[in-house]
């Protein structure tokens, strides 16, 4: 195959320089024109058979770059790119699907994601048909091959999702994803609303199925033993930036960022019962009126007057790329 | 994983499932709801076959003899009409049974006009926002700043002057079901809206879009569905008030012609005559009406709380 591009790209899904920024309308003690920064300038690459993860906690803009990604949210600034071409409209993006060319999406909420009033076969029907697969027969055969895929039994087709646990219906979510066939999966907090013993089980159908079929995760999550147990490549988040993004062993072997230190050091630990786990001091800042500098300075311990006042830029280290002060002047 | 309930399936299993679930069982346990439904249904039943029930035929030529027969029970009364005639001695009873099958209809189909109506530009403008929901619902608030019965009067008689007072006879009941449909049709509006807002963001919404489901299939196939329940139950307190704004309309004489009986029209002609004493030609269709749009008002506030998980027992 040849590329007409001049710039040579792979089959990736590239997101670069990414940012999201709401407008607040005005209210009581708001004056107009104030924006919310989501996310700030935030670069990520799927490849085929590869995880990447995003960690952060809560309002960190994790899941407004996993929407824009699949295009359920608009981009404010930056570009999503697949296999170097921009999907910067619905077209292009249903031009891409149609190309066989899918980013899907795995919901967090396994009771949400399902619609109540359809059976199970419908679900995967319609996932089957808007991947361009027709005629019942053939459907009804695929419905049951991906059921089986995903470790449900052929009864399940036959029922409606409030008659499984959140575990299967996070199976049945999978199914209707793996139906398109997809190359990009977009995986916002699988395995959160679930019990820790059933959460152990869809990670590892989740590593089954890309083994099968070379997919390329974004797996967003909190928890950082699942990114440990899944991701090749991880991207901490901080107020919407990218404070480290590296690959998983350097990043779990010598984290950098002090924030990222801090997110280790808190992971229970069976081999030290009654270690007291680190705290940070103080909250996440406001969104609304965000430090100046370094997001995390007021929290940090290393903060000095440079950190207060000059946003810092990404450095390149082994595996990736940390953006500190404090690790560029060797402070830490 | 279980596999050990087989697949239910099928009309018969469906019906089965109904009679299981908890909505016959609340049904069943409420002797309100029970009573509402037996009147509302032996009414309807009655009103449907009115041809075969009815001891008269009230449509031919009556004989002008019989007029003004009181009910039998009274002095005067007769047993071949049992509720009494009217003044031209047609038999009340059969005027009431084919009055009450005119009145269903036009209900029935001014309800179904308006829930069409109001669901659509409900999802429509619950779904795409914008410039679209602002249109739609001011549209709403407009009409909702008149009487209802006013907006009905006003579509009667635009319909009326458009076509003259000789073709209105024939156009009577389709004029007064679109005069009562569209007189109705923002509260489904509104609340489907409402809700549509709510499902629009669910996740199984999301997932659609991301396959690129055009939005019309999402609207109809996948939303629709999932906000139907408060439609039934507005749908069944507004056949009431269907059947109500039909008599009112035509006991104010904009409705159907004195020639067609139904509900109201008997009301109305029998209205003359009450203070001569001839009471029963109005008592008897208002009693009916009283019944039927009780029954049904009964049956839809059951219905209400019945499918409403935060009002439970």
């Amino acid at each position: 195959m040849t590329q007409a591009d001049p710039v040579p790209t792979g089959f990736d899904l590239q997101a670069s320089g990414l940012r999201k920024t709401y407008d607040l309308a005005p209210g009581p003690g708001r004056p107009k024109g104030q924006q919310v920064h989501a996310v700030r300038d935030v670069s990520l690459t799927l490849r085929p058979g590869r995880t990447t993860a995003l960690v952060g906690e809560s309002g960190c803009g994790k899941s407004t770059i996993a929407k824009m990604l699949v295009g359920l949210e608009s981009i404010s600034g930056g570009a999503v790119r697949l296999d170097g071409g921009p999907l910067d409209s619905q077209a292009a993006r249903k031009k891409a699907w149609d190309a066989k060319r899918r980013i899907q999406m795995v919901f967090q909420d396994p009771y949400a994601s399902l619609n109540p009033r359809w059976r199970v076969s419908r679900i995967i029907a319609e996932a089957l048909a808007a991947s361009g697969l027709r005629g019942g027969a053939a459907i009804k055969a695929r419905t049951l091959e991906i059921l089986s895929q995903v470790g449900l039994p052929e009864v399940a087709a036959d029922k409606f999702p409030h008659e499984f646990s959140g575990g299967q219906r996070q199976r049945i979510s999978i199914a209707r994803a793996l139906a398109c066939e997809p190359q990009f999966l977009i995986c916002d907090e699988p395995t959160s609303a679930l019990d820790v013993s059933v959460q152990a089980q869809i990670l590892n159908l989740l590593k089954d199925l890309q083994d099968r079929h070379a997919l390329a995760y974004l797996l967003i999550t909190h928890d950082l033993s699942v990114v440990h147990h899944m991701a090749d490549h991880v991207g901490v988040m901080y107020l919407g930036m990218l404070v480290e993004d590296r690959s998983a062993a350097d990043l779990f072997s010598q984290p950098l960022h002090p924030y990222t230190q801090t997110l280790l050091e808190t992971i229970p630990r069976a081999d030290q019962p009654g270690r007291e786990p680190p705290r940070l001091s103080g909250e996440v800042p406001n969104p609304l009126n965000p430090p100046s500098g370094c997001p995390f300075h007021p929290r940090c311990a290393a903060a000095n007057d440079r950190c207060r006042a000059e946003q810092p830029q990404a450095i390149a280290v082994s595996g990736g790329t940390v953006s500190c002060h404090a690790v560029e002047e060797g402070r830490l | 994983m279980s596999d050990a309930t087989s697949p239910r399936r099928g009309p018969a299993a469906a019906l089965s499932r109904f009679f299981d679930g908890d909505l016959w069982y609340n049904f069943r346990t409420s002797p309100l709801a029970v009573i509402a439904a037996i009147i509302f249904f032996g009414l309807s039943l009655a009103a449907i076959f009115a041809q075969f029930v009815a001891p008269h035929n009230p449509f031919l030529a009556p004989d002008l003899m019989d007029g003004m027969m009181p009910p039998m029970w009274e002095s005067g009364g007769s047993q071949t009409f049992l509720l009494g005639t009217d003044d031209q001695g047609r038999d009340v009873l059969s005027l009431i049974l084919h009055g009450m099958q005119v009145s269903l209809f036009v209900g029935l189909a001014a309800v179904l006009l308006s829930v069409v109506l109001g669901v659509t530009l409900g999802l429509i403008a619950g779904f795409f926002g914008g410039v679209v929901d602002a249109v739609i619902m001011r549209i709403a608030d407009i009409q909702l700043s008149f009487p209802n019965i006013l907006v009905a009067l006003l579509i009667d008689g635009m319909v009326s002057a458009s076509f003259g007072r000789a073709t209105q006879a024939a156009l009577a009941l389709p004029v007064l079901v679109l005069a009562i449909g569209l007189s109705d049709w923002v509260q489904y509006a509104r609340t489907v809206r409402a809700s549509t807002l709510v499902e629009r963001r669910r996740e199984y919404v999301q997932a659609a879009r991301i396959m690129h489901i055009p939005s019309v299939i999402i609207l109809f196939r996948h939303i629709l569905p999932n906000i139907m329940g408060p439609v039934v139950v507005i749908g069944t307190l507004g056949l009431a008030h269907a059947i109500i704004a039909e008599a009112t309309l035509s006991f104010l004489g904009v409705g159907l012609p004195p020639t067609q009986p139904s509900l109201g029209t008997l009301i109305r002609t029998g209205n003359d005559y009450l203070f001569s004493g001839e009471w029963w030609m109005t008592v008897f269709p208002a009693v009916t009406l009283v019944l039927l749009s009780l029954s049904v008002n009964v049956f839809g506030d059951w219905l209400r709380d019945a499918l409403n998980p935060r009002i439970g027992k």
